[in-house]
């Protein structure tokens, strides 16, 4: 989940919004409430509220029946239906929309399929080092050198703003390492994340405006009858809003952009790459998604003021809330630095933000400022991220790549032999094949005939296995006595193979330009996120690409088998290195 | 702002390992406040050591001055491992001088004592991580016993101070005792003192201490029972109950705040079959439950819902009077303990909301174990100035221990990276060889016992608590020794 969290915040500090779909208000009809259903409803809440207790406390319960390895997924949708019904009859039923509200996300919370999504999400990003271009020529394919200075001086005390940089990028990066996975996670998210999301921020809303609402955690919820209960109360529930506008910002921004790859072949690489492709452009809601986004990421900072406003001015007995201003552990003032660099986050986020620095990072010219407006990437986003490149066009090749290993093991030969004669003798030899070329010293002044099949079975092996190079020596020298005499001794052995690596696809990315004049960014104000940035050279001059750094040509390489390990070196003719143990079945 | 998270996940980081070792049994006895060494059935040839200040009994059955003083030294386990050195060691120290005031029936006597008691559990992994208990007692206590209308009755009363987390804090004692005729006693008792602990994790560079001092109210009633010569009982009930001391001038930074109460049950038998041979039945049965809740100075930080914890022991005891200055001992002790304990912890909430994360970790911990002992000793006291004493016993434990613990998946609701842990330990077998020796010279004894637990068979489970294997991982034990050194002198 921090990655998640990193990616919310993220969007917290990058992106414009335009807001939640407003709900209807079940409320509308409320001036003809009768008495009944106002006491249906408070009759329904409590059988709501009893089967949240017995759901929650079932979860806990596995626990203490019995030693089980994990507690399994529990069923909030009887709670749910409850609270539902009870808005059936009084839609302005606090308890009801609260339960309502609550009951949603446990629901999201026990979703199995959300889960594997967000583990399979967080795995990716953790490792996100897919995609790597070549050095020169993907400049902005390689955004993720520019990106963290927008967001220096993060806004949430904590929060690392090269965090939230990474986990957007690695977004980027996880859809092109591997559409399937993200395609899958865009369904999971459009279909089961979102809808529940804001379905419980519209039952919160219906409750933060009442602030003398709280809500009872009971012992049995907590899953421990022997707990005290607890207030939650208008802090808990900004906060709750905050957390599911954060997520749903995060949530849409996913959703933006196509990562679809169609037949993971040549040609669908070719065609995905190519400019005025699907891959990587807007999705035909996609624009929507993105304003969207920075409608909750508003609504997330600006829940947080309510938040921390809100328990600012608490003045009931804070000994059973869950969150309370400590003079010990949290200080007021730690909540105004939040509402300050919250403050300052919306600025940011609305109005842009300049920032002198050393762009071209070249020592000898001055630091410049520069203004980045975060709004334009929600409000007018990219339409495709490929044309921002000069023009390019794409073909795909089919590779091999083998990796260079060595090894290198001593055996120990225990044997001996029989003599008629006595004196000092030497055993030597030395096998050497180097790239095709195979040398042989010895020095043998007694047959020892262990050691010959040894020294010649070793050799024997390395020739089957095709090494490059390989070296065997064994160097013995003892004296002999009459009878039979111990001869131990120990064969060395060293040797070099290229083993396959992998099969991959090269998509070659070859610009139309032919020298630097011609290579030119054809949106460099990028989309009015850089509004001072207006021409090709100044957007050169700015961010130091030289004429050196253009390459008609780069690379991107793609594992052709998703999905199982992108570096298994146990296939083919791999050889495991600095382990004998392979030769032992044959040597016996 | 404070990381408790650090410490909610640091307490059960440093309670799985410190119960996952072959010395786990002890250490947790340790921590409960038990008798680790009574109940491996060493010490058991040294009963003086115990404190007869409140104990009218006792105290009056002094007929003469008499300075009285021992150490001893328990060190109880220590070992060397890759991802963890630990050490477990327990030290007592007492001093007394008892003043008889008249040696008549109706005789009087004063005690004065200083003891000190120090436990001690020192944990640290290879990444530094400290897990250190601490339980230090120093009391000087001042006992008066009297006795009237011929031994009929006796009562004693104590006052003392208690050196308790560098405060002093007073603490008092009365005890009676009626014998309607020679066949049995009534007698009762009551005590409150103070006690306390320390306990500190270091993590990340950061430590965590929290300390904790409690109020002790114990009253116990009981009878002595003579019926005929050859037969003696005695039963007594104890009930406690234990409160936070709140008195304490500095507020600490972490505290516990206990309440429990207690019951123990306590049966003697003593059958004189003949002259050389006699029995004795032993039964014990101890309750302690309650809760406890962890403050961050004012600011409740968690809460042990609520803990339980059983021990049953019974004993059998023979002994033959082999000559007129020797003896043989042949014992038969069972045990078991049942514990039980349940809780959570509070995290940083802002940032943990913030985070998408729940704001408390809970855990649920049960404990079984089982015990049985038998010993053999022999006694020799040679011409009144030599004593030798030795005994060898061997023990059998089974224990059985399981840790859940899991984060709180949105805001206090749900379940998020629940954990689960065994003991690794399923079984141990000990034999404990104890000698004592004692030398009388003049008006002085001194006498030094030497114990030692040698474990002779270790079943553990393959898989440990991080899923790793490390039941054959390479590291060293000591420890297992104990000294005693007793000195008194008496005109």
């Amino acid at each position: 989940m921090k990655a998640l969290l990193r990616i919310f915040l993220f969007f917290l500090m990058v992106m414009i919004l335009i807001g939640c779909e407003e709900s209807t208000d079940p409320g509308d009809d409320s001036d003809s409430m009768d008495e009944g259903s106002l006491i249906a409803a408070a009759i329904k809440v409590e059988e709501a509220n009893e089967a949240l207790e017995n759901e929650l406390f079932s979860l806990i319960s596995q626990i203490e029946d019995d030693l089980i390895d994990g507690p399994s997924d529990i069923d909030f949708t009887l709670s749910n239906s409850l609270y539902k019904e009870a808005l059936g009859w009084d839609p302005e039923n606090l308890d009801a929309n609260f339960g309502a509200g609550l009951t949603e996300v446990l629901i999201i919370t026990q979703d199995a399929e959300l889960q594997n999504v967000f583990d399979e999400w967080e795995a990716i990003i953790d490792t996100g080092t897919v995609f790597e271009p070549e050095p020169g020529g993907s400049m902005l394919f390689s955004m993720s050198n520019i990106y963290p200075i927008f967001i220096a001086n993060s806004s949430i005390p904590g929060v690392s703003e090269h965090e939230f940089t990474r986990s957007y990028f690695n977004l980027m990066k996880m859809g092109v390492a591997d559409p399937p996975t993200i395609e899958i996670i865009q369904i999971v998210i459009e279909e089961n994340l979102i809808p529940k999301l804001k379905s419980a921020i519209e039952y919160f809303e219906k409750v933060d405006d009442q602030s003398d609402y709280t809500f009872t955690v009971t012992p049995k919820m907590l899953g421990d009858v022997d707990e005290d209960p607890l207030e939650l109360d208008l802090t808990e529930i900004f906060l709750m809003e905050t957390q599911l506008n954060l997520l749903c910002s995060v949530s849409n921004m996913i959703v933006a952009y196509s990562f679809e790859f169609g037949v993971y072949d040549s040609i669908a690489i070719e065609n995905s790459l190519s400019q005025g492709s699907g891959f990587l452009a807007l999705r035909t809601n996609g624009a929507v998604a993105m304003s969207d986004a920075k409608t909750f990421l508003l609504a997330a900072s600006s829940k947080l003021d309510e938040a921390i406003d809100f328990l600012k001015n608490e003045t009931d007995d804070q000994i059973d809330d869950i969150i309370k201003i400590s003079p010990d552990d949290l200080h007021a003032s730690d909540l105004d630095s939040i509402v300050k660099y919250n403050a300052d986050f919306r600025e940011y986020l609305i109005n842009g933000w300049t920032l002198t620095e050393d762009w071209d990072d070249i020592s000898e010219t001055p630091e410049e400022p520069l203004t980045f407006i975060f709004s334009s990437l929600f409000d007018n986003p990219f339409e495709d991220h490929k044309a921002l490149l000069p023009s390019y066009t794409v073909w795909v090749e089919r590779d091999t790549s083998y990796y260079h290993d060595h090894g290198e093991g001593t055996i120990s030969i225990h044997t001996g032999i029989t003599s008629e004669t006595e004196g000092s003798y030497r055993y030597y030899r030395s096998l050497r094949w180097d790239d095709g070329i195979f040398t042989e010293e010895d020095d043998i002044t007694i047959s020892i005939p262990e050691f010959s099949r040894i020294v010649d079975s070793l050799n024997t092996r390395f020739q089957e296995l095709h090494f490059d190079y390989y070296h065997i020596m064994i160097d013995w020298s003892g004296d002999i006595v009459i009878g039979f005499n111990n001869t131990p001794a120990d064969v060395f052995f060293y040797y070099e193979v290229e083993v396959f690596d992998r099969l991959f696809y090269s998509a070659v990315v070859t610009f139309e330009a032919d020298n630097f004049d011609e290579w030119i960014f054809p949106n460099p104000t990028l989309n009015g996120f850089l509004p001072d940035v207006d021409t090709d050279e100044e957007f050169k001059r700015i961010f130091g690409i030289v004429e050196s750094d253009f390459e008609k040509e780069f690379y991107i390489e793609f594992d052709i088998d998703f999905g199982l390990d992108k570096r298994s070196r146990n296939s083919e003719n791999s050889v495991p290195s600095k382990n004998i143990s392979f030769l032992m079945p044959w040597l016996k | 702002m404070i990381s408790i998270s650090k410490i909610s996940s640091g307490i059960i980081v440093a309670l799985i390992p410190l119960l996952n070792t072959i010395a786990t049994g002890q250490q947790l006895f340790n921590v409960l406040g038990g008798d680790t060494r009574g109940i491996l059935g060493l010490n058991t040839l040294n009963q003086s050591s115990l404190s007869i200040s409140t104990d009218p009994g006792l105290l009056l059955n002094v007929t003469s001055i008499r300075y009285y003083s021992v150490s001893t030294f328990d060190d109880i386990y220590r070992d060397k491992a890759i991802k963890f050195n630990t050490d477990v060691s327990k030290i007592i120290k007492i001093s007394r001088l008892e003043i008889p005031l008249k040696s008549s029936h109706n005789s009087s006597a004063v005690g004065i004592e200083y003891s000190y008691n120090s436990s001690n559990i020192d944990r640290i992994s290879a990444s530094n991580e400290r897990f250190l208990f601490q339980r230090q007692l120093e009391q000087l206590t001042i006992a008066m016993g009297q006795r009237l209308l011929r031994g009929r009755v006796e009562f004693a009363g104590s006052v003392g101070i208690a050196r308790i987390l560098q405060e002093i804090k007073p603490h008092y004692a009365a005890a009676l005792s009626i014998r309607p005729s020679r066949m049995f006693k009534l007698f009762s008792k009551f005590n409150e003192s103070v006690n306390s602990m320390n306990l500190n994790l270091d993590f990340n560079e950061e430590s965590f201490p929290i300390s904790s001092a409690v109020v002790n109210n114990i009253v116990t009633y009981g009878i002595e029972l003579t019926p005929l010569k050859l037969i003696e009982a005695k039963l007594s009930y104890s009930k406690g109950s234990s409160h936070e001391e709140k008195s304490f001038s500095n507020a600490m930074k972490y505290r516990l705040k206990p309440i429990s109460e207690s019951e123990y049950i306590n049966g003697d038998l003593i059958i004189k079959i003949t002259n050389n041979l006699g029995l004795r039945f032993k039964y014990s049965s101890f309750v302690n439950s309650g809760n406890q809740t962890l403050y961050h100075y004012e600011q409740k930080k968690g809460k042990m819902t609520k803990f339980e914890f059983r021990e049953h022991d019974f004993g059998l005891i023979g002994s033959v009077q082999v000559s007129s200055n020797s003896m043989l001992l042949l014992e038969y002790f069972k045990s078991k303990l049942d514990g039980y304990q349940k809780g959570h912890i509070e995290t940083d909430v802002i940032l943990s909301v913030l985070a998408l994360q729940g704001v408390r970790y809970s855990y649920r911990g049960k404990l079984r174990a089982d015990m049985t002992r038998i010993g053999l000793g022999y006694t020799k006291n040679s011409l009144g100035k030599i004593s030798f004493s030795s005994k060898i016993g061997y023990v059998w434990f089974n224990p059985e221990f399981d840790l859940s613990s899991w984060g709180s998946e949105f805001l206090v609701f749900g379940v998020r990276d629940f954990k689960r842990s065994n003991l690794n330990l399923k079984h141990a077998e000990v034999i404990v060889p104890e000698i004592k020796l004692g030398v009388k010279f003049g008006i002085t004894t001194l006498s030094y016992a030497f114990a030692q637990a040698i474990p002779t068979v270790i079943k553990k489970e393959i898989e440990s608590i991080d899923g790793v294997d490390d039941a054959n991982r390479p590291y060293s034990v000591y420890g297992g020794g104990y000294h005693l050194l007793e000195f008194s002198i008496s005109p």
